[in-house]
């Protein structure tokens, strides 16, 4: 599933370097879904998720001298994702305009039924989904300072130490920005769980 | 209270950090506490969720970059690079260097247009320095995300910028903000001391 490491990787990037764009265009083809699928847990809608993840391989294209051998590209590429995020996360913030996928209705969804305590409700996989969409829906409405790490460690199956050196930050400080998370989210969703649109009450 | 101080332990316990004399005492816990049960399960289903769900990306997306590329690149052809020279400022000199004594600094910008974005590139020199970075109006004065690598005696690094009039300094490991010594204009911040200006002409 993960793209390895092989030497294929340094002959495309070489053929790149030396002017072949078919050979980016496979790099972009072997490394696109898991680049999508990160800028798409941060933005959390797929027109943002798509210019990011191509500004991102654009950006890569502009700077693929500066690409040291030795380093794994993939995560080459995740560092360079992550700005390209960031800063487009940073605009919103001033357009103040927080883009959701999430239809109109989402707030109404809810939450109960996530854990199996005493009856299967009626239609369970229909349950899973709506649970599913709620969860994602709140991990977007975390910081961004806290979604990234959360992201890296759940959806990218990260460890904390390898998201250290991609954010250029302390273990300790990973560790704390992911508690948080944590916090945040699971009392964002037991406010939900109880709320009174939920229907639970 | 003590679901409380659980908390952190029980991810720990999700992650497989734990003893297993701290397992016993988790477990026994989790037995007779039905909200930390809850949060558990939470949890667990949660790493699922975000493990089975893969957003794949548009079929042309590949097709879309490389075209991307290829627009960019005939705009390239037709334009010369063109050298800026820094104008530097006496009196500036003179001034951050009555400010900072222990660091030398010399800085460039050079600025290639393309289309309407400019790539600058950001030049100072601080032997000293473990760490550079340049903060300022196109970065929301973040001082984490554009840090300057050290290259053969300098510190460096290039930022993509629309044209536009942009202020801007250096920080110096973390905590020290100078401006840009060859910058070629310069205004009061109106917190005691100056900024430096980058004035990016469109093409």
């Amino acid at each position: 599933m993960e793209p390895s490491e092989t030497p294929d990787d340094l002959t495309l990037i070489r053929e790149t370097l030396d002017g072949n764009k078919e050979s980016f265009g496979l790099l972009v083809e072997k490394y696109k879904n898991p680049i999508y699928n990160l800028c798409y847990r941060i933005m959390n809608n797929r027109p943002d998720a798509e210019d990011i993840a191509q500004d991102a391989f654009l950006r890569a294209y502009s700077k693929l001298k500066d690409f040291k051998v030795g380093f794994k590209f993939l995560n080459w590429l995740y560092s360079i994702a992550v700005n390209s995020a960031r800063d487009a996360l940073r605009k919103k913030r001033r357009t103040n305009f927080i883009p959701l996928d999430s239809s109109p209705d989402a707030d109404q969804r809810s939450a109960e039924g996530l854990v199996p305590n005493g009856a299967m409700p009626p239609d369970r996989t229909l349950e899973r989904k709506k649970i599913k969409e709620l969860v994602f829906r709140l991990v977007a409405e975390l910081p961004a300072k806290y979604r990234v790490p959360l992201v890296f460690k759940y959806f990218e199956g990260w460890a904390c130490e390898d998201i250290s050196g991609l954010l250029h930050m302390p273990v300790g400080t990973v560790k704390i920005h992911l508690h948080r998370a944590r916090a945040m989210l699971y009392k964002k969703f037991k406010k939900m769980k109880l709320s009174p649109e939920s229907g639970v009450y | 209270m003590k679901c409380r101080n659980l908390q952190s332990l029980i991810q720990k316990y999700i992650d497989g950090e734990t003893t297993s004399q701290q397992n016993r005492f988790i477990e026994a816990h989790l037995r007779s506490c039905p909200s930390c049960r809850l949060e558990l399960s939470f949890w667990k289903e949660f790493e699922i969720y975000a493990k089975e769900e893969k957003v794949l990306p548009p079929s042309n997306f590949t097709q879309n970059i490389l075209q991307k590329l290829e627009k960019v690149q005939a705009q390239e052809k037709y334009k010369e690079p063109i050298f800026l020279p820094a104008l530097s400022l006496g009196w500036a000199l003179i001034l951050v260097a009555a400010i900072i004594t222990s660091i030398s600094l010399s800085a460039s910008l050079i600025m290639k247009p393309r289309a309407s974005v400019v790539t600058v590139r950001f030049k100072v020199s601080a032997p000293e320095a473990s760490s550079v970075s340049v903060a300022g109006d196109f970065n929301d004065w973040d001082t984490c995300t554009h840090r300057l690598t050290r290259e053969a005696g300098y510190w460096k690094t290039s930022i993509r910028l629309k044209p536009g009039r942009y202020h801007y300094m250096f920080i110096i490991d973390g905590e020290e903000w100078i401006p840009d010594p060859e910058a070629n204009e310069y205004v009061d911040n109106g917190y005691g001391s100056i900024n430096a200006v980058l004035d990016l002409k469109g093409t």
